[in-house]
């Protein structure tokens, strides 16, 4: 029987070499997915947490509509704090998020003058970029 | 002995390219898959960056007066004031790139100094009434409504 | 010139020896698996690439629906506010029963009314795109000024499940209007 005479140590060299590439293009490609797939289940998180919150605003709404309607003030809601301008703030906090919900009194009723949702955010300390004499 | 050597490379040739063969056909769909996947995550990134940062913007600066839409050369300009400064945060399409930049309410513009958001060619701004907006980008469409009222607002209803 | 039992011949028959066959087929098989398991990492990869770009649609437009409920009075406003190019259409009660949750707040009837509206694989409005938001406008007991919940739910045809909810409120004043 004739033998085929094949060399195979420079394929499969070759093979290797390929298969090392592509197995890095591979793991990239994971990568770069992966990576897009976190940021959008970050992305559908931080709304569910901003409507939670706006849940909850509305909620605070329902509420000092209540007190108005029973000839209460503004002031006794609950965890409101007023400031110098006559508006009452109610602040909410979901996750890293805060709401922070201004009214004021109109006419028996109330009015919204502010709703803000806001990320709490710390400064880095300890990096002096530039010391005055 | 040359027919053998010659048999030899021809075997060796055909057996190489049945592999390189697969292998080339996996390289193509892994290297079209990784450019779908760049393209997607660009995408992403592009629509996360204008949409959500439009409507960031005014979720955060949301006070009786604040988000206004003023116009400018034709073009709308959403206006955020920023409290009672007299100075407020502007977006606008510039050179086809939604751009935003810093300065007087009623005053004049900055695009050449405004920070690019992102790109678009359309930038539309439909008022639907109730203090309730839609802006329209290449990247898609924001809505939103002011949740706080003007007074003038609060004596209607 | 030595003969020998491996890759070039074996023996003095001519036949190739055993050691040639083995590796040929470890050749064949470890770069088949390699090749396989390559593939299956690509087709994976590809498909988190479009379930991140689904997911991230979904939430765009779950988002516009939560802004169009914050900003209405009624299910009708809710339409009138996301509706274009004839996407909408409010499903009647039986639909909307087969289709939403009961409210278990509300006094026994099923208060849940769902506003249906379309888009296609770019987001714009298309009455027979594939991809549709329903938006659930939960209203409290009659008679009681409250809060109107809001599921709201993002479809696509190829998936039975819901890609996205979001879940919000809007307070509703006796006058009919917002505060």
């Amino acid at each position: 029987m004739k033998h085929v005479p094949i060399k195979l140590g420079p394929l499969a060299l070759l093979l290797t070499v390929i298969s090392i590439c592509m197995t890095t293009l591979g793991i990239l490609a994971f990568a770069t997915a992966r990576a897009d797939w976190n940021l959008a289940q970050k992305y559908a998180d931080t709304v569910q947490t901003r409507y939670t919150l706006e849940a909850r605003g509305q909620g605070f709404l329902r509420d000092a509509a209540k007190a108005c309607q029973e000839g209460k003030t503004l002031q006794e809601l609950a965890d409101t704090r007023t400031e110098e301008d006559g508006i009452f703030y109610k602040t909410l906090e979901e996750g890293e998020f805060r709401l922070k919900i201004g009214i004021v009194s109109e006419n028996g009723s109330f009015r919204v003058v502010s709703w803000r949702i806001q990320r709490e955010w710390e400064p880095e300390g300890g990096l002096d970029l530039w010391m005055s004499d | 002995m040359k027919r053998d050597g010659g048999s030899s490379g021809v075997y060796t040739m055909v057996i190489a390219v049945i592999f390189l063969a697969g292998f080339f056909l996996t390289v193509v769909f892994g290297a079209l898959t990784y450019r779908d996947i760049a393209a997607g995550q660009s995408g992403n990134n592009e629509k996360r960056a204008l949409l959500s940062y439009l409507s960031t913007c005014v979720r955060m600066n949301d006070t009786t007066g604040a988000v206004s839409v003023a116009e400018a050369d034709g073009e709308p300009v959403l206006v955020i004031a920023d409290g009672q400064s007299g100075y407020a945060l502007r977006i606008y399409r510039y050179e086809d790139k939604l751009v935003e930049d810093y300065g007087e309410a009623q005053g004049a513009l900055y695009p050449d100094m405004a920070q690019v958001i992102g790109e678009t060619k359309e930038f539309r701004i439909e008022a639907l009434g109730n203090d309730t907006y839609r802006i329209i980008t290449d990247a898609g469409r924001v809505l939103f409504g002011l949740r706080s009222r003007s007074e003038e607002v609060a004596a209607d209803d | 010139m030595i003969e020998g039992s491996g890759r070039t011949g074996g023996g003095k028959s001519g036949h190739p020896g055993t050691a040639f066959y083995i590796e040929a087929l470890l050749l064949a098989g470890v770069f088949t698996i390699v090749v396989l398991i390559l593939t299956r990492v690509f087709v994976m990869s590809g498909q988190m690439g479009k379930d991140a770009a689904l997911l991230t649609n979904a939430v765009h437009l779950a988002e516009n629906g939560a802004e169009a409920v914050a900003s209405s009075r009624s299910l009708e406003e809710v339409r009138r506010l996301l509706e274009e190019n004839g996407n909408g259409e409010i499903l009647e009660s039986s639909k909307a029963e087969a289709a939403g949750e009961a409210y278990e707040g509300a006094s026994g009837e099923n208060r849940a009314r769902i506003l249906r509206v379309h888009y296609d694989e770019e987001l714009n409005p298309d009455a027979e795109g594939g991809i549709w938001m329903d938006i659930q406008w939960i209203e409290p007991d009659s008679g009681e000024e409250g809060l109107v919940k809001s599921i709201i739910n993002i479809y696509r045809t190829d998936r039975p499940d819901p890609v996205y909810t979001l879940e919000t409120e809007v307070f509703i004043s006796e006058k009919g209007g917002q505060l």
